[in-house]
This record gives structure tokens, sequence and C-alpha cells, in this order.
């Protein structure tokens, strides 16, 4: 009985006694997508996969490639310049510079406050929006230095450039800023719908904004913004205070639309309202971000279920159709061709 | 009886104000709930000696190293949240002389702010017995007490110096005159918690020391009762205490810099009168709460004020010694201010509980409890709960099977918080069941072993969790339900002889809390762990008292956690340990002691919560006087 007793006991107490593995650096041979992994707020578990197209997938590349040190909180969104990934951690105040081929640390950007997104703006420099701070950053991609700010007022979002102008979500004002790279300067606010958070450029250089609404604030909308006039030309509203519309991207002909509202729409620029009916259903899948695949168009939808376990990455094909899936890392959210 | 019909007019007196603030009430959808509950009291209580060690500085390392309850720590003063039962920080109900102190906004007490220097009486009551104090407590509750005993004329005055720039001043006066009694308890503590980790987080792993960790807390704690005779006594108790703290970052943050300035007043009106077969307790509170966040970076200044008043009437009756019943009646109201809901919100809740116990023959005894609860102008529902026990005189052994429901109401929070609230939440709702087996061994004639085995099984639906959204903001929902089964075993063992006094006490629990249900397609976290909480814990306690001399073994052992609902990730297990020695000197009537304490003596490296670093191996010296010691 007393030794029964003692099995139990040492039974249960090795049973509990799990320990982290150290992890093992991984060799990155070839892929064709990279995933951020959001992880979540104040968890310090962001990561990043890789999968590529063989069905092959590497997961917290990072960290094991570092030597266990992990990529910090909040993958939020990355670019891709001269052999280099600069990922914005938004939590963890920096961007994180590696070799894209060994997903080795080559340095940090710091000095920041609650980074988003990174602009690249010409030649070395670049613009990051900032969640908290009333200011841009302007930071050098080769020296990793902040070279200056530009002032701002509140959450500061997605960004894009158009012929030197960058164009800014400014989330809290309801407003698109637009400045002069060159300068560095404001040359004009243009009023949005409620919560203007992504933005992108068509073929023939407008822009398009969406605006999610708020929390049930306003209606959601796409806005097209005419980069010369600066003049708004086209809004295109859900008049439901009670939907959203998020992460709006355009395919790489830039001629069609995409956007999440639960599920996965598609318009064209051409279109004059937003469309009825999904181009993906969601049905009991939870969209939480997406990537259009550069050369044949196909979507990858990122599934971040119930945002505290390994997410999934949807592949669909220009049809719509499901044609695979594969599992990633905590919260996927950006997707980088 | 005059101080009777005040307090009766006192309690009338909150009801009318109650009743004013109805119209103000929000109205959310009303669910009524029905079912049939619970149970008597199945409960660990901290043991006095052990509230006295000076390691133990609060109630959560009370109820942390001396229960088999999990608490949930951000580090050395941060915030200390309590599960129970596989449950989640919102579902222990915190009681304090039969009020309830959980906040109306979030529902979570944070038992790194009560002082166990404050502390008489302290316990945890495990499911459904909970319902006995308040709905809410699906997990359980930890309730404090003052204790009944009639103190001499005495001064304590309690020095502190530890580790970490610690210090805490502590001093206590109990003073009597004729049938009057005054206990009065003050505190300061200060602390730089500036210890040296490895951060994990950097390039390297450099070693650090944790910034932006600075606590300073002081309190002051007044008790007075009127033993006016034999059959009635009347109290006061005030407690005030203010705690001003830094909140340092995880490893991979670098410069947040956040503080929190939290601030509460309460004060307690009691008196119970004692009759032929029955007694009458009235107690009537206010409470008073206020906490302020501050975050630099991200320019946050949040200020949440919330204020409750809380009144019951309680009353037993025994009809002969085999027939005893149990009523009581509560009216709370509460209100809270907070910058995120759109206006003051206003709340006023009636309850009423009744209890019948019944013993039969052959030891066997039935419970039938019920309590109806009514949100005044939203909903109300009746629980209710059954336990029926036998007591075997001959093998000295107490057999227990109980069954009932409960029920947590959404907090407003949940409910009202702009963004992500959610007006239409529904309650969450428990059904537990649960046996238990107690028997004392006597092992010697100054050796006695009390155990404790209990087996409980129970289901939580409606579940709410909040969960970020690609809006930018985090939205509460009703998503999962919830099944939790375990195993809590306590022993107990005292042996006094003549010189020398021990005292072991071992406590142990086996949690498992899993999801009851997938909502996603590709969701892998059915019938997996919840996240945060372990499924084994243990921990043992042992003090040794030799004629001036004493020493005391502390050893907290909780096992691996899960930080992915899918249970790919996870915490590893750890096991501290901490040791004291003391010795006291008398001087006439009075009694000194100096004592000496190492936590965490093996220097162990973990995580409490994923990424926050923990402090290594530290020491207390603990100096106390005593005055006028019987």
């Amino acid at each position: 009985m007393k030794s029964k007793f003692l099995f139990i006991i040492t039974s249960i107490i090795l049973f509990s006694c799990k320990e982290i593995d150290n992890p093992v650096p991984q060799v990155v041979e070839s892929y064709d997508v990279i995933v951020l992994n959001e992880g979540n707020f104040r968890s310090g578990n962001a990561s990043v996969s890789l999968y590529s197209n063989t069905g092959k997938v590497l997961d917290k590349v990072f960290q094991s490639n570092n030597n266990g040190r992990p990529l910090g909180d909040i993958a939020q969104s990355m670019i891709e310049k001269n052999g280099k990934a600069y990922i914005v951690i938004n939590n963890s105040n920096k961007i994180e510079v590696l070799d894209i081929k060994t997903f080795q640390s080559v340095g940090s950007i710091t000095g920041l406050n609650s980074p988003r997104y990174i602009l690249p703006v010409g030649g070395d420099k670049a613009y990051v929006s900032d969640l908290y701070q009333d200011e841009i950053h302007v930071v050098d991609l080769e020296s990793l230095a902040v070279l200056k700010t530009i002032e701002t007022k509140g959450w500061t979002e997605e960004m894009v450039l158009v012929n030197d102008k960058a164009f800014v979500c400014q989330v809290d004002s309801d407003q698109v800023w637009v400045f002069d790279v060159n300068e560095d300067t404001l040359m004009q606010k243009i009023n949005t719908n409620v919560s203007p958070l992504s933005i992108c450029k068509d073929i023939n250089n407008q822009v398009w904004v969406s605006c999610s609404g708020g929390f049930n604030l306003g209606f959601p909308a796409v806005i097209q913004i005419n980069s010369n006039s600066l003049q708004v030309e086209k809004k295109l509203e859900i008049k439901d205070v009670n939907k959203s519309i998020s992460n709006l991207k355009i395919n790489s002909d830039q001629d069609e639309l995409y956007y999440l509202s639960e599920e996965l729409y598609k318009f064209s620029i051409s279109d004059t309202s937003l469309p009825s009916a999904p181009f993906i259903s969601s049905q009991n899948r939870n969209f939480y971000d997406f990537g259009i695949e550069p050369v044949n168009g196909g979507v990858y939808i990122a599934d971040a279920i119930d945002y505290q376990q390994s997410g999934v990455i949807y592949q669909y094909n220009t049809i719509g159709q499901e044609i695979g899936n594969f599992r990633v890392g905590l919260i996927p959210g950006y997707i980088h061709f | 009886m005059k101080s009777l019909a005040c307090i009766l007019a006192l309690f009338c007196c909150i009801q009318a104000y109650t009743q004013q603030e109805l119209s103000d009430t929000i109205k959310i959808k009303a669910v009524s709930i029905k079912s049939e509950k619970v149970v008597v009291s199945n409960s660990t209580e901290v043991d006095s000696a052990i509230m006295l060690e000076p390691t133990n500085q609060s109630l959560a390392d009370l109820v942390s190293k001396q229960s088999p309850v999990f608490v949930k720590t951000y580090g050395i003063g941060s915030l200390a949240t309590v599960s129970l039962r596989g449950s989640g920080s919102t579902h222990t109900n915190i009681m304090w002389e039969g009020i309830q102190l959980n906040s109306s906004m979030n529902g979570l007490v944070d038992l790194s702010l009560f002082p166990s220097f404050f502390l008489e009486e302290a316990n945890v009551v495990y499911g459904t017995s909970s319902l006995e104090g308040a709905t809410g407590g699906i997990g359980g509750a930890v309730q404090m007490n003052s204790n009944s005993n009639i103190p001499e004329n005495s001064i304590l005055l309690n020095q502190q110096l530890g580790s970490f720039g610690f210090y805490n001043t502590q001093a206590a006066l109990n003073y009597k005159y004729k049938k009057l009694i005054s206990k009065t308890k003050v505190f300061r503590k200060t602390a730089n918690n500036n210890f040296i980790y490895n951060d994990i987080g950097q390039e390297g792993f450099p070693e650090r020391e944790l910034e932006n960790a600075k606590l300073n807390q002081y309190g002051i704690k007044q008790d007075i009762y009127w033993n006016r005779n034999e059959r009635s006594r009347y109290g006061v108790q005030f407690w005030y205490q203010k705690s001003d703290r830094s909140l340092p970052s995880i490893f991979t943050v670098n410069n947040v810099v956040e503080n929190q300035l939290d601030e509460s007043l309460r004060v307690l009106i009691n008196s119970k009168f004692y009759f032929k077969n029955s007694s009458l307790k009235l107690a009537s509170a206010v409470l008073k709460e206020q906490v302020d966040y501050n975050n630099e970076v991200a320019g946050i200044n949040s200020i949440s004020k919330g204020f409750d008043s809380k009144s019951y009437i309680e009353y037993e009756r025994k009809w002969n010694p085999d027939l005893v019943l149990k009523a009581k009646s509560n009216l709370d109201f509460s209100r809270a201010e907070q910058a995120a809901f759109d206006g003051d919100l206003k709340q006023s809740r009636v309850s009423n509980f009744v209890s019948l116990n019944k013993k039969f023959n052959k030891g066997f005894s039935l419970e039938a409890l019920t309590r109806n609860e009514n949100i005044i102008g939203e909903e109300s529902f009746i629980l209710t709960a059954v336990q029926l026990s036998h007591k075997s005189k001959k093998y000295k052994i107490t057999s227990i099977a109980k069954w009932g429901k409960n029920l947590k109401y959404p907090t407003w929070n949940d409910s009202y918080w702009i963004p992500g609230g959610n007006p239409n939440l529904m309650p969450e709702q428990s059904s537990t069941v649960e046996v238990g087996v107690q028997k004392v061994f006597k092992l010697h004639k100054r050796i006695e072993l009390e155990t404790e085995l209990n087996l409980y099984k129970s289901e939580i639906e409606n579940y709410i969790l909040w969960r970020p959204t690609n809006l930018g903001f985090w939205q509460a929902i009703n998503l999962k339900n919830v099944e939790s089964e375990g195993v809590e075993f306590n022993a107990k063992l005292k042996s006094v002889d003549s010189k020398l006094k021990k005292l072991i006490s071992f406590n142990y629990s086996y949690v498992s809390s899993v999801n009851g249900n997938s909502e996603y397609e590709f969701d892998q976290s059915e019938g997996k762990q919840l996240i945060y909480i372990p499924e084994h814990q243990y921990n043992v306690y042992l003090k040794l008292d030799y004629k001036r001399y004493s020493f005391s073994y502390n050893n907290q052992f909780v096992g691996a956690r899960y930080t992915t609902t899918d249970n790919t990730e996870f915490l590893s297990y750890y096991s501290l340990h901490d040791i004291t020695f003391s010795k006291s000197w008398k001087l006439k009537k009075n009694r000194i002691e100096l004592g000496f304490s190492i936590m965490n003596l093996l220097d162990v490296e973990y995580q409490a919560i994923q990424w926050r670093p923990m402090p290594g191996i530290n020491y207390l010296l603990n100096l106390r006087y005593k005055i006028n010691e019987k």
C-alpha cells in the first residue's frame, strides 16, 4: 500500500515537472511566405513562421536562430529591403532587423514609442507610425538610427507613398494626413470616416483608405482620394454602425481591392458601391488578416481562432476556392510574400 | 435594544437610498436561472501560527502557501489574483466580515493589497459552499474575519528589513477598558524591488536590475467592540489603506513606465445578539475604492472610482440540536465612475439566503439551502444546493456529498466598457457535485493528524472572455463552456510535548479545468487545460518550537501552466523554499523576538507569468517587541 502511494506521488510530481526545452537553431533554406504571428499583448510571444510552396513550415524561426531570445511583444508589420527584414515589434518599442536568409538579428531600431508600420520613403529613409506618440519617427534603415520626428496627433497607422507624398492614417483624428517626404512637412489633412486604419494605392496612383467606423461610432467606409488634388473622389459606405471594415489591401495588378468585414470582400477600383456578398465566406473561421500573392493572385487568410492558440493560414485560389492550409504561430497577422 | 433599533434604522436608510437609485439602473436583457443547489462549509482555515510568519506579507502569500489554491502573481507587490478549482480570477469571492469586496467594475480583488498583519482569521471556502456569503464564487471564496478573542492590553512593534530595499514597520495596540475593546493596527511598507535578473529578452541575456518596481504602502485598521452584556456585542471597524506601486515591464518590453495608486476606505458597523435558541447579526458597510492607473508611454491616465454600501441581517435558530435554520438578507448598492463608461453606473441588489440543517439517526444529516438574488431593474435568479453528510463516531470519519449551482453576473467592465463591453452578455452559470471525507487520526497521546480529501466536478456555462479584434480593441463575449474536476487533499499534523511543538501541514490539489467546446473549425482547445491553471500544486509547512527557539519551513510547488489554449506552450514548474529561524526573549511581561528568513532558498529562476522576472534568493530580518504579553 505504501509503495503504491509513493508510486502515485512520484508519478504526479514527475508529470507536473515539465520543463521548457532550449530551442534548436533551424536551417532556413528556401521559403515563399513570411507570416508574422503577433502574439498576445504583454505576453512577449510574437514569432515568425516561414512557409515554402512545398508545404514545409518553420515556426519560431527568430527565437530558434537567435539563441532562444524572444522576438518581442506584438509583431505588427514588416518590410523587406536590401536583404534585410525590418519587423516592427509594437509593444517592445523597436524594429528588429534580420538577415532575410538566416533570420539572425543584425540589429534593431530602438528609441521608438509604440511603432506600428514602416514606410520607405526614398533612399535609406523610412517613416514609422506610432500608436501613442503624437509623432512619426523618421529612421535610417542602414544606420538604424532615428533621424528625427514629425509632429502628428494621436494614433498613426498604415501609410502609403505616392509621388513623394506620404499618406498617413490618423486613426484618432478621423483624417488622412499628407506629408512631403522630401521636406518631412505636413501638406494637408483630408477628412475621412471614423478610424481610418488601412491604406493603399491603385494603378492610377489613387489612394484608397478603409475606415472601421470605430466602436459603433460611425459608418465604416472605403474612401478614394485623388493623390494629386488631395480631394476625396469616392466614398463607399456600409450604412450600419454595427459593421466594420478593416485590412484594406490591393492585388499586384493594383486594380482590385480586398477588405475584411468578418468575411473577405473584393471589389474593383471602378465599382461605385461595396459588394453585398463576400468573396470568401468565413463560416466558422475567425479571419484576422490576409495577404494577396503577387504572382498568381491567390489569397492567404490568417485565422487567429481564439487568439490563444496556434493560428491557421488558409490558401485560396483566384476564384476563392480553398486549396490548402497550414498551422503557424499565435495570432497570425501580417503576411509577406 | 436602542442599538438594535439604530442599526435597523441604518439598514432601512440604505435600503431607501438604494431604492431611489433604481430609475438610473442600466437595464439589460433579463435571464432567469432556475436551479436547485448547494452545500455547507468545506474550507481550509489558515493556521494562526502561519499568519504570523514574517515571510507571509499579504493574503496572497497566505492562501498560496497554505491552501491548495493557485495565486497568479505578477511579482513582488504586484497584482495577485486567486484561482480556485480551475475557475477564473473573477470567480472567487473575497469576503470581509461577511461583506463581499469584489470590484463591481472588474470583479477582481488584488490579494497583494491585504496585509496579513491586518488579518486575524482567514480561510478558503470551496465551491458552492461560498453561496452562504454571496453568489458569484463559482470557484469558492476567501474569507477574512476578526476573531472574537478579547485581548489583554498590549502593544506590538514590528520592524522588518529585507532585500531589495524592503522596509515594513508595523504597530498594534490592544486596549481594553471595562466592556470596551479597541484594536489598532498601522503599517508602512516600502520596497525598491530592484532585484537582479537575467534579461532573456535581450541579446546575450545580460544581467539587469529590475526597474520601475517601487512600492509604497501604508494603512490603518481600527476595530472597536462593545460587549454590552453576554447577549449583545457591537462593533465598528475602520480600514484605510493606500498603495503606490510602479509596475515593472516584462522582459520583451523596454520603455513602459506604469504606475498604479490604490486607495481604499472600508467602514463596517456590526452587532450580534444572542437569544435563548437563536442569534441575530446585523452588519452594514461602506466601501470606497479608487484606482489611478498611469502609463506615461501610452499617455493613459485612467481613474476608476467605486462606491458600495452593503448591509445584511443574519438570523440563526436552533429548535433543538438536530434542526438549525439560517437566514440572511443582503442589500447592496454599488456605484462606479470611470471615463470608459457612458456615465456613472449604479446597481442595487437584494438577496435572501435560507438554509435548513437537519440531523437524522445514525449520524446522517441533510442540509438544503437556497439563495434568491434580485438585481433590481435587471433580473433575478434562484440558486440552491443540498448536502448530505454522515459522521461515524466509531471510525471518526465524516463523509460529505454536495450538489449545487452558482452564478456569476457579468461585471460592469464586461458589459459597459467602451470600447469592447458587451451589454448582451449572459451570466456565467456553474453546476458542481463533490464528495469529501474527513478523518482525524490520533497517532499518539499528543499527536493528532487531521486529513481531508475532496473530489469535485463542475461545469461552467457562458464563460466570459475578453479577446482581441482586428479593429484595435478587445471585446467581451460568452465563449466557452468549461469543465473542471479535481482532487484536494489536506493534512495537518500537530504534536505537542513538554518542550517541542510540531506542526506540519500539507495541501495538494489536482485540477483538470478544460474547455468544453470549440467555436471555430480549426480550434484545438476543446478538452485542453485552461491557460494559467496548474494541474498540480502542493505546499508543505513545517514549524518547530523548542523552548524559545522557532524554525519554520515552507515549500510551494506549482506545476507547469499552459500559456496557449491548444496546450502547445507552457511555463515550467517551480518549487520555492522559504525558511525562518527565530528566537525570543522574555523580559518580565514583555517579549522580544528576532527572526531571520530566507526566501527562495535555492535561488530558483522562474516565471509565474510569461516573461515576467521574479526574484531569486532574498532575505528578511524581523524584530518584534511585544509589551505586556500574557
